[in-house]
């Protein structure tokens, strides 16, 4: 079981760096992206490429490199005169000093537009409490009723309650959740007047910023209330019309004691790994949620990154989702392990 | 012939002897061959009997069916439906959607509009009851209906001439990220007077009056005001006379009013410190003379500090300049520059001497007031209805050469007439009532310019007939903001997204058939080694695929297909690949092999038409969800820009949620309806083709 682990978290973490790698070189290949700002800062940006080793700096014009990147000649930025020219280096060259920068100093760049010369990693810091918490409390919402409803219905299998619940999440699932996103705030927002338009600001009072949470909760809520019901629903109809549920009930159990006992733990053994899959990716957010209400989660920083080409903060936001698309797909396979006594018992008699 | 005795005992031990000769058999059958017999019922394959299971499943065959249809119409409206999408219509824009004649009440092109700033110079009395109809210019009285009766507002924020006083409301909605005095300071926002020339021996004085409300959206900001000029001589160095700064502290900000009698004094001061600072900070030589300084292009500048994730403000009631100068020239221009009613100084233009300028800064009205009424707003009525204006002769010209008219109406002897439409009349055809816009002719006036004659004719003309139309038209979906059909773009869009799934599935669905079928059938090294490259390429989550490829390509149509390509085709060769592995172990299989079929023959007559079925079936539903991310991909604002698609179509219209919300209804009710019919028509697909899986959707 140990071996299987290491060797799954061994491979997640190979297609990681591979995936980074491949990010890192085809951003660069990229036009050269200037940051905004004063000389000053300009200045302050170039010298930080140099001390990571992004960019080559020369005291004179090196045409032989090709046009300069920057230059501190008519600036004043030095007392004593000095003139500098900043160079690009090659791609690959950069690539080394990148993952150099990584490994020893977890250094990811500095963004050159969304805040200039600040760590880009400290950004995503600043963002990913916001969608990290509305993520945790719709998944705490979320997945008990999904589950409740999930199981209902399979309880009720082929009645009306099935068929309306059936129905119900087949429309919740199909309907594309920018469209349910904007008929909520549409409705709650500007038609009633009930909850804020949008994400209220850090100054706003404690009840303002609970009422903030509703809308962003619920329509995440939708998806996956729905995703969840429908799995617990096929997966505890398969259990329902399986040949030891027949045998329990023969056996003299009640059919409460044999769903409880039998049918839902048997149920449950591919559910949970998925919950916990569900739960670790929907941290990286609704993308679409966070634009529509203005959350300051890392979804809008995505955008606004790829919008002004601020290549270091969608890297290192592109390296977040990355990670944790991977960790979802270990843990679901690994707790499967843990889960399920089958798979269990058996790797331990296979030593 | 010889008989047989046979005995035997009944159930009761009593013995029973029967005789038995040869002729008590006949044969049933002789001298036929015994091959198989056809069967009684008609033979089924498997995609008979699929389809047979599929049409019992009533909801996936509604499914199918709509499906069916808006293909169809994707493919039939946007030829069958005329109205020009290619340019913009600015005239047709946002009209409401209309099914029915206009007064039904609805879906019938008109809006309820409430709390519209009314004129009070357009006043209708009915039953002794004063009504005012809102600005003509916005609103023609021809569309307006149902008009209620005007009461007092005092909370308009947006600026119009119908408004009167309020504050100006400078928002600064700069995103900062942390609440560090440089970082709010490099984004601040500014809203600066108009240039003046100060002369620094007169006495010039400014009344700040603030609004210290807090509005309800916004927070009171941190702010500075300054004086910025140049000297002349030194241009290149902008200096800052600070009045009031509370840009540093946090906590003691005050929106008490302010009020300076003497500016000048603060300018010397400054210019007095500057001379005398030391070098790299100082820009005037110690021996300047500060009271010979020509101050140029001074603006009276207010900062607004951005907050942390809020939007902050600063509300400004009224500025007054003032001076002791008695030239008119500089009174003027104070005046001019001062602001006594937010509303007037709004909405002034770029080029007014008065005019306020802003940088980073949103400036809108806030609280003005004026009276306000309700009412029914008919656009197709302002858009197309009839209006009087001025038609110049040359147009006549063309009428006469449309044949539209007969000849050109007789405008002498109508510039004489009472009654200059008969001479309208006269010329009239059977073609006039269907094209010509002029319906009648109200006045005509006769002017002559240096002895030549002109023609100043007043006639009512119908809009829709200026615009190219034979008829009043209606769009059953109204149109958008650049005046487009709904309907027919909201069709395109479904045509090219339905069209981008297709393409892709058809890609998708080769390539991981060819890739599965060599994973599965032959298994071993070959097939660890492909799975290992699935693996890594599968850990991409999509939105890091669809950017790289979108930074390096650039957001086009092809750029979509290859981005959901290079992914998309996993899930049909994982399961081609599982097929293949189930199918290759057969019996059957084997049996065949023995027989001495080739891996071709195994492949195409043995295994690929078994799990056909199910690879088709669990493939379908890429093409939903290839609409669905390019949806999503659009309404983030990354859609490809050369043409539409549902998801641009949604994107572009979620500005008007609230304002036009049948701009995004109608495009919303179809993507969900093609999202519900294709999830129902995938289900019932699978559910038939294998049985064993249904109810588990």
């Amino acid at each position: 079981m140990r071996k299987y682990v290491l060797k799954r978290i061994g491979l997640a973490i190979i297609t990681c760096f591979i995936i980074l790698s491949v990010t890192f070189l085809l951003m660069k290949l990229l036009p050269f992206q200037e940051p905004i700002g004063q000389a000053i800062d300009k200045f302050r940006y170039y010298n930080d490429q140099y001390t990571q080793g992004f960019v080559l700096r020369f005291a004179e014009e090196k045409p032989e490199f090709g046009d300069y990147l920057f230059t501190t000649y008519g600036t004043n930025i030095f007392d004593d005169g000095t003139v500098y020219y900043y160079y690009l280096r090659p791609v690959f060259e950069q690539y080394i000093s990148w993952l150099g920068n990584i490994f020893t100093k977890w250094d990811w760049g500095v963004s050159t537009s969304i805040q200039v010369n600040v760590d880009a990693m400290t950004i995503i810091g600043s963002r990913l409490p916001t969608t990290i918490s509305i993520n945790i409390w719709a998944s705490l919402i979320s997945v008990p009723l999904g589950i409740l409803l999930g199981i209902w219905a399979a309880l009720k299998k082929n009645k009306p309650t099935d068929h309306i619940i059936s129905t119900i999440i087949m429309v919740f699932i199909s309907v594309p959740s920018f469209i349910i996103i904007s008929l909520l705030i549409k409705f709650f927002a500007y038609d009633t007047g009930l909850l804020p338009s949008s994400w209220p600001t850090s100054g706003a009072s404690l009840a303002m910023k609970i009422e903030g949470y509703i809308i962003p909760v619920m329509s995440l809520c939708f998806g996956s209330i729905c995703g969840y019901c429908r799995f617990t629903r096929a997966e505890l109809c398969e259990v329902m019309s399986s040949d030891y549920l027949l045998l329990a009930r023969t056996k003299g159990l009640t059919k409460t004691q044999c769903i409880t006992r039998h049918a839902l733990r048997n149920a449950m053994v591919p559910i949970v790994p998925s919950i916990l899959a569900e739960f670790i990716s929907v941290l990286s957010g609704s993308m679409i949620l966070e634009n529509l209400y203005n959350i300051p989660g890392i979804g809008t920083l995505f955008v606004n990154a790829l919008n002004t080409r601020d290549y270091s903060v969608l890297l290192v936001d592109m390296a977040v989702f990355t990670t944790i698309s991977l960790l979802a797909a270990v843990v679901l396979d690994i707790s499967y392990g843990f889960i399920d006594p089958r798979i269990r018992m058996g790797a331990k008699n296979n030593g | 012939m010889d008989k047989k005795k046979y005995t035997y005992f009944d159930s009761s031990s009593v013995e029973h002897c029967v005789e038995i000769s040869k002729s008590d058999f006949t044969p049933r059958q002789q001298d036929k061959s015994i091959h198989d017999q056809k069967f009684k019922t008609k033979p089924t394959t498997f995609f008979k009997d699929a389809l047979k299971r599929f049409a019992k499943n009533k909801s996936s065959v509604a499914g199918a069916i709509i499906l069916g249809t808006l293909l169809v119409l994707s493919v039939l409206i946007p030829v069958v439906d005329f109205s020009n999408v290619d340019v913009d219509h600015p005239q047709e824009s946002k009209l409401e959607p209309k099914l029915f004649d206009a007064g039904t009440g609805f879906w019938d092109g008109t809006r309820r509009m409430t709390n519209i700033p009314c004129d009070t110079n357009l006043v209708s009395v009915v039953d002794g009851q004063t009504y005012y109809y809102p600005s003509a210019t916005e609103y023609p009285s021809r569309a307006v209906s149902n008009l209620s009766l005007p009461r007092e507002n005092n909370e308009i924020n947006t600026a119009s001439p119908l408004v009167t006083g309020g504050s100006v409301n400078i928002i600064c909605d700069r995103d900062v990220y942390d609440n560090t005095l440089e970082n709010r300071i490099n984004n601040k926002a500014t809203y600066s007077s108009a240039a003046f020339n100060y002369d620094i021996n007169e006495i010039y004085g400014v009344d700040i009056v603030f609004n210290g409300e807090d509005p309800e959206e916004y927070t009171l900001s941190n702010y500075r005001i300054y004086l910025s000029y140049t000297i002349a001589g030194y241009e290149d160095t902008t200096f800052e006379t600070v009045l009031r700064d509370f840009a540093a502290d946090d906590n003691n900000i005050s929106y008490d009013d302010y009020s300076n009698t003497d500016l000048m004094a603060e300018v010397k001061e400054t210019l007095e410190a500057d001379k005398t600072s030391e070098e790299p900070t100082s820009t005037l030589p110690s021996d300047f003379d500060v009271n010979s300084a020509q101050i140029q292009n001074a603006k009276l500048v207010f900062d607004v500090l951005p907050i942390q994730g809020d939007k902050a403000d600063l509300l400004i009631k009224t500025i007054t300049f003032n001076t002791n100068s008695t030239n008119v020239a500089t009174l003027d221009a104070l005046d001019a520059m001062s602001i006594k009613d937010a509303n007037q100084t709004l909405l002034l233009g770029v080029s007014d001497p008065g005019y306020w300028t802003s940088n980073y800064a949103t400036v809108s009205l806030y609280h003005g007031t004026s009276y306000v009424c309700d009412f029914t707003f008919d656009t197709y009525e302002a858009a197309y209805g009839n209006v009087e204006q001025i038609v110049p002769v040359t147009d006549f010209n063309t009428y006469v050469e449309n044949g539209w008219i007969s000849a050109l109406p007789d405008f002498e002897s109508a510039s004489n007439s009472a009654t200059p439409n008969d001479y309208f009349l006269a010329v009239k055809n059977d073609q006039t009532d269907a094209h010509c816009p002029v319906i009648t002719i109200n006045k005509v006036t006769k002017s002559s310019v240096v002895g030549i004659i002109t023609y100043n004719v007043t006639c009512t003309v119908s809009k829709y007939k200026v615009l190219g139309y034979t008829s009043m038209p209606r769009f059953l979906w109204g149109t958008d903001d650049k005046g487009k059909d709904l309907l027919k773009i909201t069709f395109i869009g479904l045509r090219n997204s339905l069209g981008l799934g297709l393409l892709t599935f058809i890609i998708c669905f080769s390539f991981g058939l060819v890739w599965g079928s060599i994973c599965g059938y032959f298994g071993g090294t070959i097939d660890l080694i492909l799975e290992r490259f699935t693996d890594l390429l599968s850990g991409i989550p999509w939105i890091v695929i669809m950017t790289l490829c979108i930074l390096n390509l650039g957001s086009n149509f092809g750029t979509f297909i290859l981005a959901m390509c290079l992914t998309g085709w996993i899930g049909t060769a994982a399961i081609t690949r599982t097929q293949f592995y189930r199918f290759r172990d057969r019996e059957y299989t084997l049996a065949c092999r023995t027989l001495g079929a080739g891996n071709s023959r195994l492949i195409f007559r043995h295994i690929l038409p078994n799990a056909m079925g199910t690879i088709i079936t669990s493939s379908v539903l890429m093409i939903p969800s290839v609409i669905f991310t390019e949806a999503t991909i659009s309404y983030l604002g990354l859609g490809f820009k050369d043409m539409q698609s549902l998801g641009i179509i949604l994107s572009d219209n979620q500005q008007y949620l609230t304002t036009y919300p049948f701009l995004i209804l109608f495009p919303s009710l179809l993507m969900a309806l093609i999202m519900i019919s294709f999830n129902l028509f995938g289900n019932g697909l699978r559910d038939a083709f294998n049985p064993s899986l249904k109810g588990s959707d």
